[in-house]
């Protein structure tokens, strides 16, 4: 085996986050303590809006994103299906009609266990059909005509949107405000972030949406590795703060290391 | 049971997981191979799933519209036309593109350029107003940081359009400046803060830490 044109800063920042996370979930996995994640509104406003929904026996509609779980932005993906784990198990709690919309078929076979397994554990698997999980198209335009038509026609209560989305969301938001549904969002796309602030009820920014997954599980191993990433982040503000005093100085030794 | 549902993805995603980030490293060989070929391979496998997937799910639109039409529920008629124009389109497609027909070949184009290219453009237009009608929302001041938004959004606006200039000669400078800095200093922080969690993420599912997305099987 032989390597050659290693990146180093690469190399050095994934094995660092890598060791550092792992510790300290081995650490936390090992000991008494349990770590608290504090509380994130929007994910708290989820519960309330599914329980609108049961109070007008009106559906809940939800979509884990755009994004496919084979491009670099999977991630918010997978934290959308976390998110889709719970609101499924609320809403077979509370028997309430979920419709989860789908627009990437590599998608659909998770989401489809994920919800099945939900109303399983809820002793409700007779109200999971066909209509509870729906592929709606892998094309931007079909499968925001089609969640903008399910607005229409099903007026769901509530819109929870978690995942990776573009353009055409801000859409899915507003045909819900239109129809009197309240909209929690969450995504870590940059360009999609301020119009979800301005069209949703509540929004998770970037990284709350990766920690909600693990807010929510309340599992130990899950939460533990969001202080890993607390870890991370603090040494990367110290290089932030680090580089910004080198480079008023007129140094550029951590750029030049961070670009090796 | 578990082997089979749980055990076996899991080793899948470990496996494929640490290959796509090793690649990332750089250039690894092994033998006559090098990674970077595997991943190509890997690439390849990633469609040939893809297309079992794409089956799962269109069987999903077919029951799910095929259902209404059987039961004569409100709109059946568009779950016709869609049922219609899904399998007529794949038909054509299948001819025109897969065998080479010339006839079909030109009428999948005409129906892409005709139908599905103006349905595209219509939907975006749609868009434009729809952020006019979130921006009027969310721009009221009700609170702190909806003045805030108000306040930024109606200078950025004036240091855009010409006649903020006319008015007064500052406005694209602090149009500029909002862009610059506080707003580029803010995205910088949710984008440094996201790759962190995105790194997480995906370390919790490539060592199984986090599992629900296989529907928590214990």
């Amino acid at each position: 085996m032989a390597i050659s044109n290693v990146s180093v800063a690469f190399t050095v920042s994934l094995i660092f986050m890598t060791v550092v996370s792992l510790y300290v979930v081995f650490r936390v996995k090992n000991s008494d303590w349990q770590p608290k994640i504090r509380r994130i509104t929007g994910l708290d406003h989820i519960e309330e809006a599914v329980g609108r929904a049961t109070e007008m026996g009106k559906p809940v509609h939800f979509s884990p994103g755009v994004h496919d779980i084979t491009v670099q932005t999977a991630p918010q993906t997978f934290a959308g299906l976390a998110i889709l784990g719970y609101v499924a198990q609320l809403c077979a709690r509370l028997d309430v009609e979920l419709i989860c919309t789908i627009m990437r078929p590599n998608v659909y076979p998770l989401a489809d266990a994920i919800v099945r397994q939900k109303y399983l554990e809820e002793g409700k698997i007779d109200r999971h059909t066909d209509r509870t999980v729906r592929y709606l198209g892998e094309h931007d335009q079909a499968y925001a005509y089609g969640v903008y038509g399910i607005m229409r026609r099903e007026r769901p209560a509530a819109n929870i949107m978690m995942g990776g989305f573009d353009g055409t969301a801000v859409g899915f938001a507003e045909n819900a405000a239109i129809t009197g549904s309240i909209s929690v969002a969450g995504t870590a796309q940059l360009p999609q972030i301020p119009f979800f602030v301005a069209s949703c009820d509540y929004t998770l920014i970037g990284e709350e949406l990766y920690a909600a997954g693990a807010y929510l599980s309340k599992d130990r191993d899950t939460t533990a590795s969001i202080c890993g990433q607390d870890v991370v982040k603090a040494v990367v503000i110290v290089l932030l703060l680090i580089g910004t005093i080198t480079t008023t100085f007129g140094s550029n030794a951590i750029q030049e290391l961070l670009l090796r | 049971m578990t082997l089979w549902r749980r055990d076996i993805p899991l080793l899948i995603t470990f496996l494929t997981g640490i290959i796509y980030v090793l690649n990332n490293v750089g250039t690894i060989s092994i033998g006559s191979t090098t990674l970077g070929e595997l991943v190509q391979d890997l690439n390849v496998w990633v469609l040939i799933v893809a297309a079992f997937a794409m089956g799962v799910a269109s069987v999903n639109l077919l029951r799910l519209h095929g259902e209404k039409v059987q039961r004569r529920r409100e709109g059946w008629g568009y779950s016709l036309v869609l049922i219609a124009t899904m399998l007529g389109y794949m038909l054509i497609g299948a001819l025109g593109t897969t065998y080479q027909i010339p006839f079909f070949a030109d009428l999948t184009n005409l129906v892409y350029t005709n139908v599905q290219s103006p349905l595209g453009a219509t939907m975006w237009a749609m868009v434009g107003f729809f952020i006019c009608s979130s921006a009027y929302r969310a721009f009221r001041a009700r609170n702190v940081e909806g003045t805030i938004m108000l306040v930024a959004g109606i200078l950025v606006m004036l240091g855009n359009a010409p006649i903020g200039e006319s008015i007064w000669g500052g406005f694209p400078v602090l149009s500029k400046w909002l862009l610059d800095i506080p707003n580029t200093a803010g995205q910088r922080a949710i984008m440094i803060g996201a790759a962190i969690g995105a790194f997480t993420t995906a370390l919790r599912t490539v060592t199984g830490i986090d599992r629900r997305y296989m529907g928590t099987i214990e």
